[in-house]
């Protein structure tokens, strides 16, 4: 496709590297397998993408890390339509940067070690109360003589239950205000710590998540991620990574739809002749088109304004998350009505692909949202002046 | 003025660009396209001298034509900036298509004649391509010009044709064939828009305003002189300038114009006690609008992105049109909301410029009508059906 005149060599090799993985090893029945596992997972793919080098995309090369945003994006939108369900971005795009950002030398020395393969994080920031404001938790966390006491409990922890670290979210106990974005720690915890309880559950898309209970777990001064009370612009920072990672990835899935229903619309017949013979297949797969063209080239500029300042960086990856939210959802949904019934059916692709949507549209923001957030950042700038233009 | 191709601030040139554009263009223009008033004939030349005089009307023509010779970077700023800032949208065919294809393709006193006087804003040029029964199948058109010694002899009628009323100059499509198939019997003329056997009758917009009109074509001369390129050679002569500038068809800059004033509105207009701009239904609806401007934005730059690497465009560029000219006409419509009830009061007065005791706010008077325009963005050049159909055959193969 014309996307590959844009890449340049490291990156179409990243590409071609990502098609044939998917191809040879992660098969639709690779992927079954995996779900399968009791973690949820596959820990021999994930041995494979530390030797693909993919668990150190875009973090600092001294931890063992290679190149940028932009190579994230770009293998997350090879690799969508293989619908993987190892926890990658919430290791690489999510937990990984943050603290090698943010960390302390034991923190960052767990990074490398994620990169190889050997460590896997957990983001555990929501609660049943967030919905998408990440910022309102009510777990808390206290200082003590000997380092903190951690209590309360998270929800849909992507690998949860398996991670060897939880990244925790948590208000200090002393500034109880449950939705203020101030007075917030991150706490990096060994899940095998005695207060610490998991139960796993799978969601819709084949993926494990868990809710965590922290039972007055006590906690090393050590365990604590960056500046104390000071974790929300690092948090939004690493939500703003993940939102362009998961438009990325949505627009990969997009893709495969647009190419399964396309390829299903040409050798299935009706009343004597192709379903794409008719106009309304072929505008409705054009709509399909423009849609993945728009979702990939938002995630791409997104990717290259990560390292903007805050309201820039922020604008575009909601625009993207927001993009992928509403359209995402809407591409999987004419994969499914285009195919007709075996589109309903467990067994048939087009059905995971479209799941795999609708779940990134209700991850990290749903469009309206984002589309709030956006608005946010417009009212912090002065609207009300028509003489202010930001081209 | 800076001329080189590379290395050229694009940030510090944008800063000079609107720098210019506050300081020269006159007070009352920018507030009558603020307002979205119609503007008059010399209104659009007074600002098009403007340029002129700095430069800036043909800036990335070659340097030997009156041009600059700017890069695509810095004429897209310009275009930007002139849109934002509210300058008059200019009749661009004598800039961007008549201009570029007498370089490719007129005869030397063609280009000595008639390149000199669009850089000087001589002429008025309107465009012949539209007739009653060749719309979207342009192809088809019926136009007749026959060659009589030293002139052409056509007859006919061309429609749609905007602001042809100011117009001196037409450059028209016609037809010289009937052999063969369609588009190899189409041919390029200019016509003197002045020269006897030209009629014209204005045709009234929905919004009612005079917009379009017919022309008619009673045996008029055209000296033969005034065929670009070869007989049957028009209908090539004019794909080639349509692929020109095919990016600006995005509308990205005509977007965000309307989303800033958009907002303006949207803080004067109060609905429970608020600014518009603090209710959630709007803020839904401007952010959902303003998702897509990006969205249109980031593939503008890929697309650029390709163009710079050395890549050619396709008819991939077509979803640029398809959906910028479905985020205007949302864009007019949101405006239309926001207003509300208001926009009903029709003042035929306010369209042409501030006036004493006005019926309702500004902002107000020109919306509705700015709205029914709209809908003749997904209609010319391709409508969005054309669009579909263009992308299903060529980009999607079916």
């Amino acid at each position: 496709m014309s996307t590959n005149a844009l890449l340049n060599d490291d990156q179409k090799m990243l590409v071609e590297g990502a098609e044939r993985y998917a191809r040879s090893v992660y098969s639709a029945a690779a992927r079954s397998a995996a779900m399968a596992e009791p973690e949820g997972f596959a820990r021999q793919r994930w041995a494979e993408f530390a030797d693909m080098g993919w668990l150190g995309l875009g973090l600092p090369e001294e931890l063992g890390g290679v190149y940028g945003a932009e190579e994230v994006a770009i293998l997350l939108d090879a690799i969508g339509g293989a619908l993987v369900v190892e926890p990658f971005l919430d290791n690489v795009v999510l937990c990984g940067p943050l603290l090698a950002a943010h960390g302390s030398v034991e923190q960052r020395a767990l990074v490398s070690s994620m990169i190889k393969g050997n460590t896997q994080f957990a983001f555990a920031a929501a609660e049943a109360r967030s919905r998408y404001d990440l910022f309102d938790v009510a777990t808390t966390v206290e200082r003590t003589a000997q380092g903190f006491v951690l209590a309360g409990e998270k929800h849909l922890v992507a690998c949860g239950d398996s991670a060897d670290y939880l990244l925790v979210l948590a208000r200090d106990k002393a500034m109880p205000a449950a939705n203020a974005r101030d007075g917030l720690f991150l706490l990096l915890v060994q899940r095998q710590t005695s207060g610490v309880s998991t139960r796993g559950y799978r969601t819709y898309d084949g993926r494990r998540c868990a809710d965590v209970v922290f039972d007055k777990v006590g906690l090393p001064p050590s365990a604590m991620v960056g500046t104390a009370g000071a974790a929300w612009p690092v948090v939004e920072a690493a939500c703003d990574r993940m939102h362009v990672a998961l438009a990325a990835e949505a627009a990969g899935v997009m893709q495969t739809v647009l190419d399964m229903t396309t390829e299903y619309a040409r050798t299935r017949k009706q009343f004597g002749r192709p379903i794409v013979a008719n106009q309304v297949y072929q505008h409705r797969l054009v709509d399909v088109y423009v849609h993945v063209e728009e979702a990939r080239s938002l995630a791409l500029y997104a990717a290259a304004m990560l390292e903007e300042d805050q309201a820039t960086r922020a604008r575009w990856a909601s625009g993207a998350k927001a993009y992928v939210s509403a359209v995402g959802r809407k591409v999987g949904e004419e994969g499914v009505q285009l195919h007709g019934a075996i589109g309903m059916t467990e067994e048939y692709a087009v059905g995971g692909l479209y799941k795999r949507l609708a779940a990134i549209a209700n991850q990290y923001g749903d469009a309206e949202w984002h589309y709030r957030r956006i608005r946010d950042l417009a009212d912090a700038q002065a609207v009300n002046d028509m003489d202010e233009v930001n081209l | 003025m800076t001329e080189s191709h590379e290395a050229v601030d694009l940030k510090e040139f944008r800063r000079e660009v609107r720098a210019f554009i506050r300081a020269n263009l006159p007070d009352e223009i920018r507030d009558k396209v603020r307002r979205g008033c119609a503007l008059k004939k010399d209104e659009y030349r007074t600002w098009e001298r403007i340029l002129a005089a700095q430069g800036w009307l043909v800036p990335h023509w070659p340097k030997e034509w009156g041009g600059l010779a700017w890069s695509s970077d810095q004429k897209m700023v310009l275009d930007e900036e002139k849109c934002i800032n509210d300058c008059p949208e200019l009749v661009n065919f004598p800039y961007e298509m008549v201009g570029p294809m007498l370089m490719r393709y007129g005869s030397e006193e063609q280009k000595h004649y008639y390149l000199p006087r669009i850089a000087h804003v001589e002429d008025w040029w309107c465009q012949g391509y539209s007739e009653p029964n060749a719309g979207s199948d342009l192809a088809s058109l019926q136009t007749s010009a026959v060659l009589h010694g030293d002139h052409y002899i056509v007859n006919g009628s061309k429609i749609w044709t905007s602001h042809a009323q100011y117009a001196n100059r037409m450059f028209a499509l016609v037809r010289t064939s009937t052999e063969g198939k369609q588009q190899e019997g189409i041919t390029f003329l200019f016509i003197d828009m002045t020269a006897p056997g030209v009629s014209l009758r204005p045709i009234i917009g929905i919004h009612g305003w005079h917009m379009f009109n017919q022309i008619f074509f009673d045996n008029v001369k055209v000296p033969v002189e005034d065929r670009i390129g070869n007989e049957n050679q028009g209908w090539t002569i004019a794909k080639s300038v349509l692929e020109s500038e095919r990016l600006n068809l995005a509308r990205v800059a005509e977007n965000h114009r309307r989303l800033r004033r958009l907002q303006w509105i949207a803080s004067q207009v109060r609905e429970g006690g608020q600014p518009l701009l603090e209710r959630d239904w709007f803020r839904n609806r401007l952010g959902e609008l303003e998702v897509r401007l990006m969205a249109l934005e980031a593939s503008v730059a890929r697309f650029r992105q390709q163009v710079k690497v050395g890549g050619r465009l396709g008819a991939e560029v077509g979803r640029l049109k398809l959906r910028g000219s479905q985020l205007i006409q949302d864009f007019e419509n949101l405006t239309v909301d926001a207003v509300g009830p208001q926009s009903l009061a029709f003042d035929p007065d306010a369209h042409h410029g501030p006036a004493e005791d006005e019926l309702t706010p500004w902002y107000a008077a020109t919306a509705s009508s700015r709205r029914f325009v709209s809908r003749g963005y997904t209609i010319a050049g391709g409508s969005s059906e054309v669009q579909h159909i263009s992308l299903a055959k060529q980009v999607l193969g079916l």
